[in-house]
Formats: structure tokens, sequence, C-alpha cells
């Protein structure tokens, strides 16, 4: 995992990774330069819900850009300057996604992990 | 959790005071506070405000900068106004009907609670609470009698003005090198804006003579004639024939926006040809709004452009203002540069 962050990074003006649920629970925040304030307080559930049916987003602002990619169980989202290439955080974010929905997967029920036991023994 | 509601006042007792007295709101609503203008703006861009309640007469950083700080970057939030002073009545249902809300002191904590309240209701039913306008702030300048200069942005057509004020009385406006009553008259007739403010006024005499409260008048009328003769244009098929929560009609200076769009989309060579379609879709505003306060989180500033992919035949870049702008183009087509030349 820490490698994958830091090839998102590397040579990127990355300031951000956030990764967070459909309902908009951050699960995973990586902050460069600690330029942003803790992720404590924030309640992404609205814009979360509001991004109903986006599969992939690139918001512009006045100061930096935001990459958002949906995944099974939630949201990425990269956030960086303005003069990052987007076509490279892209590429790196699908190879960072699948790793962070492994990781931060919802818990399976008792039943599904006694069958998941059973079928691997 | 509970939105929050910046209370600012250099009246550090005024301000517990009212802390104290808003803790039985809690559920509803977390109050923060700050003793000045600048302590506002950097709690505003720490934290997500729904709702700012402010004096004018502060020190570093008054009121009116608190304001035009917040027009700028904050123009959903919004609010209300405590001051000293009292307004004419003629002046405060001006102010009354745009939905801005103004306090005279002393404060009466459970009518702030209901400002409040009302404030947040609106906000969470999507309804559009109208936040600082030109009119009201140069209204509540004329009742401070203040000297400054506000230097006018016009947001839909990005035009410029600036408007000299000396002891709260309108000396000279400014378009370009255009000056005078009509350029007054002009600038208080555009409907989006924001300002900023600057404590000094190099002009020494009076170039308007004309009251600030008749040339209010003259720009609503002026506005509300342009608004008539835009209900009377007759609309072209192609106009006629978009559907859903496409807009049918649009005002003439929002017309010139799309056709400045379509010039910009001109300057592209071969990108050009993935473009299918550009025309107005309100249907992406609840998601813009939604951006533009993660973007506070991230000090992202004001929002620009993007670019949205929901898997269906085509893509959507999409540019936020008073009409929501969407650009139909073909999936997996290299948007980025569309995007460049949009967002300059």
């Amino acid at each position: 995992m820490k490698k994958l962050i830091e090839n998102l990074i590397e040579g990127e003006p990355v300031l951000d990774v956030v990764y967070c649920s459909f309902g908009g629970n951050i699960l995973f925040h990586y902050v460069e330069q600690k330029q942003t304030p803790g992720s404590a307080d924030w309640d992404l559930s609205p814009f979360s819900s509001a991004l109903t049916e986006i599969q992939e987003a690139e918001l512009v602002f006045e100061n930096n850009l935001f990459y958002i990619i949906r995944g099974r169980h939630g949201f990425l989202f990269v956030v960086m300057k303005r003069s990052a290439s987007v076509a490279l955080i892209r590429l790196n974010c699908s190879i960072l996604l699948p790793e962070l929905e492994r990781k931060f997967r919802p818990k399976a029920g008792r039943l599904i992990q006694f069958f998941r036991k059973q079928k691997s023994s | 959790m509970p939105p929050n509601v910046l209370i600012v006042d250099d009246d550090r007792i005024l301000c517990h005071l009212l802390q104290q007295k808003l803790k039985k709101h809690a559920d509803a609503f977390t109050v923060l506070t700050a003793e000045d203008g600048r302590q506002a703006v950097a709690v505003l861009n720490r934290k997500h405000v729904s709702l700012v309640a402010t004096d004018i007469n502060m020190p570093k950083m008054d009121g009116f900068g608190l304001l035009a700080y917040v027009s700028e970057h904050y123009p959903d939030i919004p609010v209300i106004v405590f001051t000293a002073l009292s307004l004419p009545e003629f002046k405060k249902s001006t102010i009354m009907s745009r939905a801005f809300e103004y306090m005279e002191k002393p404060i009466d904590p459970d009518e702030l609670a209901k400002k409040i309240l009302v404030g947040l209701a609106k906000e969470s039913e999507g309804g559009v609470l109208q936040t600082v306008t030109l009119e009201i702030f140069s209204q509540l300048v004329e009742l401070e009698q203040k000297t400054c200069t506000i230097r006018i942005t016009n947001k839909i057509t990005g035009q410029k003005g600036v408007l000299f004020f000396k002891d709260g009385v309108l000396y000279e406006a400014r378009i370009g090198s255009a000056k005078g009553l009509k350029s007054a008259q002009k600038i208080f007739s555009w409907t989006k804006v924001s300002l900023s403010i600057q404590d000094i006024c190099q002009v020494k005499t009076n170039q308007i003579g004309v009251s600030l409260q008749s040339m209010l008048m003259e720009a609503m009328r002026q506005r509300d004639e342009r608004t008539e003769s835009d209900y009377a244009a007759p609309q072209s098929p192609e106009q006629g024939s978009r559907t859903g929560n496409r807009i049918q009609h649009f005002e003439a200076d929002e017309s010139s926006r799309l056709t400045s769009i379509q010039d910009r989309l001109d300057e592209l060579q071969d990108e050009k040809k993935w473009v299918k379609e550009v025309f107005y879709d309100d249907s992406w505003n609840k998601l813009m709004s939604e951006a533009a306060k993660v973007s506070r989180l991230f000090k992202g500033g004001r929002l620009r452009c993007c670019f949205f992919n929901r898997a269906e035949a085509s893509d959507y870049i999409v540019l936020p203002g008073v009409k929501t702008v969407t650009i139909s183009i073909n999936p997996g087509c290299p948007h980025d540069r569309i995007m460049q030349v949009l967002s300059k």
C-alpha cells in the first residue's frame, strides 16, 4: 500500500488522497505536507450521495484539481495542484483502488465467512 | 453533525453570552465565534460554516471586509448583520425583501436563534437564500457612512466596475474608462457580482449627484425592463426543442455566455470534432453546490470546470454559473484539452 501511494505522489503535486465509503465515511486519508487540516470532522456524505451514477470525475478549481473514481465500496478522491498530470494520476489510481478496496472492504456476515472458510478448506 | 454557525463580534462578552444562550439549540447548530473579520476568515477557511452572523464595526478587518470576503469566496453562505445604528423603515424593507437578515443591537438571543434556524432550514430545503448583494452592501456603506472603494466583478460577463464612496455617499463610478452616473446605474443593474473593498476613496468631489436610493430604484427598473424584453423574445426552434431539465429560455447575459463558450470551443483544433452538444442543464446544480462545499475543505477556491463519466453514451463537461452549461462529448475523447480551454 505504501509503495502504491508513493507511486501515486511521485513526481506529481498530489496534496491529499481520500478513500471514502458511499455513505461518506472516510476510510483512508493520506495528506501530503500536512497542508490540509484533519479530516476527523469532515462530512463527505452529501457530496458522496450527489455523485450518484458518476463513475469518474475531474473537478477543476481555482487552486487545485480533484480526480474522483468510483470503486465497488466507495470513492477514491485525489486532490492535486493544477499542474498535475491527470492521465498519470488516473493510471496510478486504477492500481491503488483495488488495493484500498481489499484493505477496507466491508466485513462479510458470519454466514458468508463460514462458507468462505468451508470453501478454502 | 449539526451545522456550524459563526458569530463575529469584537465584544467578547456578547460573543460568550450568545454562545451560552444558543447552547439550547445545540442539536440544530453549533456556535463558533471570532473577534474580528480576520479571525472569521481563518475559521471559514478551516471549518465548514453554514451561516455567518457578524457585527459591522470591528478592529483589524471590519464587517464590510468580511462581507466582501464571504461574497467573493463563499457566496452560498447567508449572512446576518448586526449594527448599532437604526435603518430607516424603507431601507429595512428593501433589505428584508431580499431575505438578507439584519439585526439592530442589542441582540436578542432568541430572535437571533430564530433567524439562524430559518436560514439553516432554507439551506437544508435546498432553497435559495439571498446572501450579500451589491445593493445591500452599498446600503450598509451608506448607513455606516463609510469611506471606501468597492471593486465589483460581474460574474456573468466578467466585466469589472468600481464604486467610490466618501462618508457613505456615492461620489463616482467607473467601468473601464466610462465614468459617472450611467456607469453607476449599469453596475447596480448587474445581478451576480463578487466584491472586494478597500478603505480609501481617491475621488474628492461628488460626480454622481443622485441619492443611492434613487440609483437603486433606476437599476431595478433597468433590470425589470431587461427581464421583460427577454421573456418577450421569441424562442428559436432549436431552443424550443429542449426537454426535461434543460432550460428553454435564457436571459441576454446568459445567452452571451453560451456564445462565449462556443467561441472558446472554436479555438480548438482536432478536439472540436468530439463535442456533440452545448446546452443548459440544471440537473447538475446539486452536485456543483456540494463540490463547492468540499472545495472549502481543501482550499480549492472557486469551481471552474468539471468532467463527468457516467458510463453513458456521452461524457459531460460541466461549467458552473448562474445557469449550468453542459457540453456533451464522445466518451474516451481527450477531454483535458477541452477543459483547459474552457477553464481559462
